[in-house]
């Protein structure tokens, strides 16, 4: 075994063409094992121009990192019909569904990891497990398999038993197991029959941003803000939000509450808004980034994650960062970390409503609450994480 | 021998942009930064595709043939953007005012579903039509259209209060039972007030199913046309052809025939004996009264329905008209101008048509109009732009109307003693 292990990284996305947390954690790990003078050559899916069947460079900001794009109209978050609607049937290349997608890019995969030295492959969820684990026998390296979101996480329970099963054969395949947190870990534990032994957790880091932030706060002069960013999914719990959000404006009518995300749900929660007649309160921003997303967090007054399910739940430390209080769903892996957050049921929107009444009336105590949570928060770097995932890495190869 | 009503409606809405929260900054500044940069563009392409050839021919026809006439109306949502960057319709316009043959209707300055909201914003947007008629062609309108012929038995006791004495609505069948469109007809009670209705058949034959091949009437001739209206002598005394002005070459392109159409149409109506072409002011007065309509519910032009579902069918609809006048009276009571004129401009009626999510064959003429990707933004981009009007409209008040009581409401205290610090 070498010092620095060569590892052959596969992931969805990664910033900045990014749907969701999962590239951004992605991103930020990369980022820190290379600093640590790991050599990682990261694999990816993403639908090239004709001329280009196979794989291509792949631009982006990863200093001592090689990426490669591989031909596969894979894509995160995506659901399986919105797969079958947007690839064109009878398809000459690609399949005909998710799932046999996922194994195509396998097969891509297998192809790629013939071309160059590794000595360990590590997969970020489930649509990149058989192309782990295919590289991994093929090649006859050990295989880490990351946890960042289960099937379980995402569907409340009424999973699609194909993905559930790719989830659980990879697992059980996986030398270790990575998860995001202990409440993920307990998930994989429960439902998959992992002994607890093969799985370690890495808590992600946040990445600081230095964004010159122009805030929105003078623009609401009269208001209080409210926000929620987060995909618009089953997952995230919008619906106990906007019903916690009615409770809070007979109570304190000047609270606009901002939802930041785009996804699935996006009519049913405009539609939900407007029967609960919010509307006037409640906007929606569509998917933000960067420079936008952070000029929401420094305007809000207090940042709730309504989620039914969140491994982990970056969006909470984001919030932390920029100075915001935040209620967070006891369904998530960052409360094991943020010791100083209001907790709730996601689905009890009465305490909902009352924490967020209660942060914003009480903005000292609120506050107050915040800085003790950035204090929580400075552990949680992606320093710590590398280092942690490369003590695994050498444990597993040794 | 039916008498011929042509009356054409002529109406570009102000279209919004994309709007989002990061476009208050310029937006607060100035609120015009709230259209789209579109609605230019699109009204140099209608006015050359249409209203242009459209009145030229218009012109020509009233040149060729001494007792042809028609009737118009226009939005002053149009007027204003024809003045400000195709002048040349607007003069084009006022010749044919000129021409003593062409009749202008009133109707709301916006093109607005005030009359179902406010009956004060509704008299005023009249009001404003009434006098740029006025103004641009000399004519004082006794004739009366509402939005897209919204109408019912209110509405005509409201506009005939406001002394017109002839009113336009839809044929609605299941109004009129087993009487036909071709007559003219009053509202309950109101023997002072003609009521006009649109044969649709015969007005969606030209506005729709012109150019529809798998009509069995395709292909539609000005012959075959007038041969249809010949063939109602006997059981009719007008026919009402009521329809959007852009179907003369933005609806019904110039390559399908629609203008030769209608360049044949007078000539060929005349070559059956007694035809005539009347204006809607002389149609209500040339034939007696021949029934009263009862229309209680809420009728238009538009869709299968006939009736407002198109802008006020879906809770979205709803919410963002209820969220838009329920701002008519802070606005006004502030009493600053642009505000109160850029209030007005978001009343009219194609934003609310934006966010309709009927399905079929009406969801295709919906998007065919609509500026967005999807009802779901035309939603969310006016609701921000109400956000920009109201921040503007609070700018300089320390606390909002809402603000108002609710801290005491919670806490006992009044409010001011609870403001929390700029600095957070």
């Amino acid at each position: 075994m070498s010092q620095t292990p060569d590892i052959l990284m596969l992931g969805w996305e990664l910033p900045p063409a990014n749907s969701g947390g999962l590239g951004v954690a992605c991103h930020g790990l990369a980022q820190s094992l290379a600093r640590l003078s790991t050599h990682i050559s990261f694999a990816l899916p993403r639908q090239l121009p004709a001329h280009i069947p196979f794989m291509d460079i792949f631009d982006h900001d990863l200093i001592g990192v090689q990426v490669t794009a591989i031909n596969s109209p894979l894509r995160p978050y995506r659901t399986a019909a919105d797969y079958s609607n947007s690839v064109p049937i009878p398809t000459q290349g690609w399949a005909q569904d998710l799932y046999q997608e996922a194994f195509r890019f396998a097969e891509a995969i297998v192809r790629f990891s013939q071309t160059r030295h590794f000595d360990l492959v590590h997969a970020h969820d489930w649509m990149t497990f058989p192309a782990g684990v295919a590289a991994s026998q093929t090649q006859g390296k050990p295989f880490i398999a990351q946890v960042h979101a289960t099937e379980y996480d995402r569907t409340g329970g009424y999973l699609d038993s194909r993905i559930a099963d790719i989830e659980a054969r990879s697992l059980h395949q996986a030398d270790k197991v990575i998860t995001v947190s202990d409440y993920t870990k307990q998930i994989v534990c429960d439902h998959y029959q992992l002994p607890a032994e093969k799985i370690t957790v890495v808590h992600n880091g946040l990445t600081p941003t230095d964004f010159q932030v122009e805030t929105l706060r003078r623009f609401f002069p009269h208001d209080h803000l409210v926000l929620f960013v987060g995909r618009l999914t089953f997952q995230k719990g919008v619906e106990y939000f906007l019903q916690a959000a009615k409770r809070v404006l007979e109570a304190v009518p000047n609270t606009l509450f901002i939802v930041a995300g785009s996804g699935d749900l996006y009519q049913r929660h405009l539609l939900e808004a407007a029967y609960l007649g919010i509307s006037q309160r409640v906007i929606f921003t569509g998917f933000l980034r960067n420079q936008e997303l952070s000029a929401l967090y420094h305007a809000a007054d207090v940042f709730v994650m309504p989620s039914v399910s969140e491994p982990y739940g970056l969006v909470a430390l984001e919030a932390i960062a920029a100075g915001v209080p935040v209620i967070l769903s006891k369904n998530s892996g960052v409360k094991e970390v943020i010791r100083h957050a209001q907790l709730v049921d996601f689905w009890d929107i009465h305490k909902m409503a009352a924490l967020i009444v209660q942060s914003i009336l009480f903005p000292n105590q609120a506050h107050q609450l915040n800085r003790l949570a950035q204090f929580d928060s400075q552990p949680l770097t992606w320093e710590a994480a590398a280092a942690k995932t490369l003590a695994l890495y050498h444990q597993v190869i040794a | 021998m039916p008498a011929v009503v042509l009356y054409f409606h002529l109406h570009q809405p102000l279209r919004l942009k994309p709007f989002s929260l990061f476009d208050l900054s310029t937006t607060t500044a100035d609120l015009n930064e709230a259209f789209a940069p579109v609605n230019q563009p699109i009204l140099h392409k209608v006015a050359a595709k249409c209203y242009r050839p459209a009145n030229q021919m218009m012109l020509d026809l009233i040149r060729d043939f001494p007792d042809f006439k028609l009737s118009y109306s226009i939005s002053g949502t149009l007027v204003e953007q024809l003045s400000a960057y195709e002048p040349d319709i607007i003069f084009q316009l006022q010749q044919l005012a000129a021409s003593g043959r062409v009749e202008f209707l009133d109707e709301t300055y916006y093109h607005s579903l005030a009359s179902l909201f406010s009956p004060k914003e509704f008299f005023r947007q009249v009001s404003l039509h009434r006098q740029m008629i006025r103004e641009l062609f000399n004519q004082e309108p006794k004739a009366f259209r509402n939005t897209e012929l919204i109408y019912n038995n209110q509405l005509a006791e409201t506009v005939a209060q406001m002394g017109y004495q002839t009113i336009l609505a839809e044929g609605v069948e299941r109004y009129l039972w087993w009487r036909s469109p071709n007559f003219i007809y009053q509202p309950p009670g109101l023997p002072q007030l003609k009521l006009l209705l649109k044969n649709y058949r015969l007005s969606d034959d030209i506005a729709f199913r012109f150019s529809n091949r798998d009509w069995s009437g395709f292909p539609v001739t000005a012959d075959k046309y007038a041969h249809w209206l010949s063939a109602l002598n006997g059981s009719a005394q007008v026919v009402n052809l009521f329809m959007d002005y852009e179907t003369l070459g933005e609806h019904q392109w110039d390559d399908t025939g629609i203008f030769e159409f209608f360049r044949h149409l007078p000539a060929a109506v005349y070559r059956h004996p007694d035809n005539r072409f009347l204006t809607v002011s002389e149609a209500s007065e040339a034939f007696p009264i021949m029934d009263t309509v009862d229309i209680p519910e809420i009728t238009s032009w538009a869709d299968l329905e006939r009736d407002v579902t198109a802008w006020l069918g879906n809770p979205l609809q709803q919410q963002a008209s209820a969220a838009l006048y329920a701002l008519e009276s802070p606005v006004y009571q502030a009493g600053d101008q642009n505000l109160i004129k850029f209030w007005q401009q978001l009343t009219t009626s194609d934003h609310f048509y934006y966010m309709c999510t009927k399905w079929f064959a009406d969801g295709d003429v919906h998007k065919y109009f609509s500026p967005n990707n999807s009802p779901l933004d035309a939603y969310t981009y006016f609701m921000n732009v109400l956000h920009a009007l109201r921040l503007k409209l609070y700018a300089n008040q320390t606390t909002s109307p809402l603000e108002a009581n609710s801290y005491q409401l919670i806490t006992g205290i009044p409010a001011h003693d609870y403001r929390y610090s700029s600095a957070l």
